[in-house]
């Protein structure tokens, strides 16, 4: 059987049946999206990797402790015990990224007063990191349904109840997420290569 | 005669979250009115570019997760 057909919890299965490459194959396939849900929140990668790894951590005990029950969603409950552990990390720093009253507040406000770290961020070439920077620019709020829908595959209902919102106000931000970032990409004029 | 599909229908629609009925009134919709073609597209476009923003970590992050399994699971075992 290719590795692309074994499901995540077979994989669950043969790690917690001795074989550790069922693990290393498990975090293969999910790293990147993993990693950048937790990067586009802390937006440090150092930081990023370390949460990376304690996530991990906690992923190997409460598979052997035999309380994993989210059979079918291994990536959405993996993304939720990063973004814990990140709210966890702003909490004992004191510094909980401010989440603007509304969703309307102006985007290319917090570029202009950015403006120079940006053109210095944009002698990079490699339009990855441009498009990442740009969705680092979106309020908390509206890059946690982001990461949460389109990397974690968690449904709105579930983005929801996981930010305590309503799934309206989650499908509103959203909408502002992306109003926003078609901005940033028309201002910075990206194109995707192809 | 039939309404536009709003922005937040486009996205449950998008990401198979809409009902039998939704579905085929969204689908419909798309097909026949040029707008909300139009807004479909420019939503999928977007989620083109947000996939190009992911990252891997440092290779050492998964070989320090991997030590750290090996050297706990004897305390599994005993």
């Amino acid at each position: 059987m290719r590795y692309s057909e074994i499901s995540d919890n077979e994989l669950i299965t043969q790690f917690l049946t001795g074989d550790e490459s069922g693990l290393e194959k498990l975090i293969i396939r999910h790293q990147k999206k993993v990693f950048t849900s937790i990067l586009l929140l802390v937006k440090d990668k150092e930081l990023a990797e370390d949460i990376f790894q304690e996530t991990f951590i906690k992923v190997i005990n409460t598979l052997r402790s035999g309380n994993y029950h989210e059979e079918g969603k291994f990536l959405p409950w993996v993304v939720r015990i990063g973004h814990n552990l990140v709210i966890d990390y702003f909490r004992k720093q004191k510094r909980m990224p401010m989440v603007r009253d509304t969703d309307e507040y102006s985007i290319m406000d917090t570029l202009k007063l950015t403006d120079d770290n940006v053109e210095d961020k944009m002698i990079i070439t490699q339009i990855h990191t441009e498009i990442r920077q740009l969705i680092e620019f979106l309020p908390l709020d509206q890059r946690e349904v982001v990461i949460m829908r389109h990397y974690a595959d968690m449904s709105f209902k579930e983005i929801a109840e996981t930010t305590n919102v309503s799934i309206n106000t989650s499908l509103g931000r959203m909408r502002y997420a992306l109003i926003n970032l078609r901005k940033l990409i028309k201002e910075k004029q990206l194109v995707l290569a192809k | 005669m039939s309404e536009t599909s709003t922005t937040e229908q486009l996205f449950l629609y998008l990401f198979n979250e809409t009902g039998l009925t939704e579905t085929v009134l969204i689908q419909h919709d798309i097909d026949t009115n040029l707008e909300t073609e139009t807004e479909f597209e420019n939503i999928k476009m977007a989620f083109e570019y947000v996939d190009k923003a992911l990252m891997a970590p440092s290779p050492q992050c998964l070989s320090n997760i991997l030590r750290y399994s090996a050297q706990t699971a004897h305390k599994v075992n005993a």
